[in-house]
């Protein structure tokens, strides 16, 4: 169905339309909150408020830009309110100077699977985490990502370093643990 | 962005990534918009209810008279036709009475005159009847429940006339018909029915007749749907008046009504002041914490907003005045006002973010930063039901001095105000934040003026103060609307 037309279906309150426009963004969306959160529960949680905002903030779209994008970016507003609120994650959202530790390979190939690599992203500490996946998946800068956080984007740059480097870190291990069971089943 | 190769392959593995949620999620969001929707259909229906029921009131306040009206009707004391209207339009369904204000040669027949023993006591009977006299019968109006009284007085003071001063006057229709003057009568059914000697008593049909004389050899009586009954070879005489106790015409029980309007300033008090000034937020970290902004190592941050500066505030609207005493009044109307402040913030960001707030979390398309370098006019727009008691202050009714008090309850009908979050320290709007009902005291000194004309002008200051919080209770602001300005009411009717 055209895109714009499904938005005037679904402004009318038709609810085929907006079983249809729920249908065909839910599952990427739920992507997005699940790389947020740390259970699959908050990410539906998430998803719910998300597009209960998409819904009643539809007349608001103007049509200017990709409809995709747009939910994708309520939905990540929604889920960093929803991590300001939840006490969860609010007491693990400080971010602590941790060491920065040096990595073999800056840019390791990925060979994980999606699914894999945002289950290794979510173990992160929530504020690398949400800091991480604010900058290097949606493409936020820095300063942005300091407005929306409320940090400097110096705090939010230095933060990114020490998310990716621990991540890299992760990588290489499970990329190392790979080899040698590689090697020992030969 | 990053161009940085890692970040694009976990970005390609992301834009991958894809969950299939559980079946609930869709049925509460389903639930929820609907819920919503219903939501705002009953605001919807709630508000047109609202509206046409004020309107109706209003109409039926002011509306509870008789139709029509035939400003020309003359008496001719010779009994000569004077009046061309055509017959058709001569008719009592046409014809509204007001006992109160009968002219006769540019006299009055004033509200303390009275009836006794068959005599209309008022030295403004005029004393030649050999005239034409106009009557404007349009001004003669009357309301449905004081029919009774009021008519009963109309016909005697009519029959009055003509029994003791007009003897012979008729109200002519050319080479047609002749309508006597007492030919204005009540049925009103008792003892007190003051029905013309020859008048047909089956033709009680309305609470008002006219009997016609066509030739001096026919009656009919018209009645207010138009039925004639003729009565041939009976003559019309004055009415005898019988049974009549004195009367005194009450104008105190009328309702008048007219437009009101109004302009002055409009700005935000916050308790302690009229109007409000710069205010500082300072936001510590058990504040963040609580509202769940994380931050690194925090240290109290204080942020000074502007507060509103006076904007311009006007209103229009109907309002129905009632006396009660010579001295008091009550009134009510419907009113559209408007009040506006100017808000100083700082440049607009132009982009889409969700924000949290007491009441929950909005999502905005714009936004403003605070600061300074833009003057943003917050717009508020009520529809108000006041309901005012006037009290004259002084006796003289030259320059007549009312107190005005009174309450006003709104209903926001819209607004384009920008509110301060003051955990992101932007302003934003959010009609959420709004409360959509307003209590408000209003107060005022008015008086009347060009009081000899048809239509006088009331003239005077009003007060308004909100009683109800701007925003809603949870709100971290406390704002009340204010407003002082001129006021003007035009009676249009009465």
């Amino acid at each position: 169905m055209d895109e714009r037309q499904l938005v005037k279906d679904c402004l009318k309150g038709r609810p085929a339309a907006q079983r249809h426009l729920y249908e065909q963004f839910a599952k990427d969306m739920l992507g997005v909150c699940y790389r947020y959160t740390k259970s699959l529960k908050d990410a539906e949680d998430v998803l719910q408020e998300g597009f209960i905002k998409v819904f009643l903030g539809l007349k608001q779209f103007r049509f200017e830009g990709d409809l995709g994008a747009w939910i994708r970016r309520i939905m990540v507003n929604t889920t960093l309110n929803f991590l300001k609120r939840n006490h969860k994650y609010r007491t693990e959202m400080f971010f602590t100077e941790q060491p920065l530790h040096p990595v073999a390979d800056d840019n390791p190939a990925i060979a994980l699977q999606a699914k894999e690599l945002a289950d290794l992203i979510r173990q992160l500490p929530p504020g690398y985490q949400t800091i991480f996946n604010l900058h290097a998946v949606e493409g936020y800068s820095h300063v942005e990502i300091g407005e929306m956080l409320g940090v400097t984007d110096s705090t939010s740059r230095s933060q990114y370093a020490r998310a990716r480097a621990l991540l890299i870190t992760w990588l290489e291990e499970i990329s190392s643990d790979s080899k040698n069971k590689q090697y020992v089943g030969q | 962005m990053s161009v940085n190769e890692f970040e694009q392959q976990v970005q390609q593995k992301m834009t991958e990534l894809q969950l299939r949620p559980s079946a609930e999620v869709w049925e509460e969001v389903e639930k929820r918009i609907r819920k919503e929707k219903k939501r705002r259909r009953i605001i919807f229906w709630f508000f047109i209810f609202g509206t046409l029921l004020l309107g109706g009131t209003g109409w039926w306040i002011t509306n509870l008279k008789y139709e029509g009206t035939t400003d020309n009707l003359t008496i001719n004391t010779n009994n000569k036709p004077v009046d061309n209207k055509p017959a058709e339009e001569i008719s009592i369904a046409n014809v509204k009475i007001d006992s109160t204000n009968i002219v006769l040669q540019n006299k009055k027949i004033s509200e303390n005159d009275t009836i006794e023993n068959n005599q209309l006591k008022t030295s403004q009977i005029p004393t030649t009847t050999n005239k034409t006299q106009s009557i404007p019968v349009g001004k003669l109006t009357f309301k449905k429940k004081d029919v009774k009284t009021s008519l009963r007085t109309a016909k005697l003071t009519i029959d009055k006339i003509a029994t003791t001063e007009i003897e012979t006057a008729e109200i002519t229709r050319p080479q047609q018909t002749a309508v006597s003057v007492n030919s204005i009568q009540t049925n009103s059914g008792t003892t007190q029915s003051l029905l013309a000697n020859g008048i047909d008593q089956k033709t009680n049909l309305s609470s008002i007749q006219t009997v016609e004389k066509e030739n001096n050899d026919q009656t009919a009586v018209t009645t207010k749907n138009e039925s004639i009954i003729s009565k041939k070879n009976d003559s019309v005489v004055a009415g005898d008046v019988k049974d009549i106790a004195p009367i005194k015409i009450d104008k105190s029980k009328k309702w008048e009504w007219g437009i009101t309007s109004g302009i002055g300033l409009s700005g935000i008090s916050e308790g302690h002041s009229i109007f409000a000034r710069e205010k500082s937020y300072m936001v510590n970290s058990s504040q963040l914490i609580n509202a769940g902004v994380f931050r690194g190592p925090i240290s109290p941050v204080i942020y000074t907003v502007a507060s509103p500066k006076n904007g311009v505030s006007w209103h229009l609207g109907i309002y129905g005045k009632k006396k009660l005493t010579k001295r008091t009044a009550i009134s009510t109307g419907i009113n559209l006002s408007s009040y506006a402040t100017i808000q100083q913030t700082g440049v607009i960001e132009d982009s889409s973010r969700v924000f949290t707030d007491s009441r929950g979390t909005t999502v905005v398309n714009n936004y403003y930063l605070n600061g300074t370098v833009n003057s943003y006019s917050n717009h508020y727009y009520y529809l108000q039901l006041p309901i005012y008691y006037h009290w004259q202050l002084n006796k003289g009714n030259k320059f007549p001095l009312y107190f005005q008090n009174g309450l006003s309850l709104g209903f926001l009908a819209g607004s384009d105000a920008i509110v301060y979050n003051d955990l992101a320290n932007v302003f934003y709007r959010n009609n959420k934040q709004l409360n959509k009902f307003q209590l408000s005291y209003q107060s005022g000194l008015f008086t009347n003026i060009f009081k000899q004309t048809k239509k006088p002008l009331s003239v005077g200051m009003l007060f308004n103060y909100s009683i109800s919080k701007l925003q809603k209770e949870n709100s971290i602001e406390n704002k009340h609307l204010t407003s002082f300005g001129i006021q003007l009411g035009w009676k249009l009717k009465k």
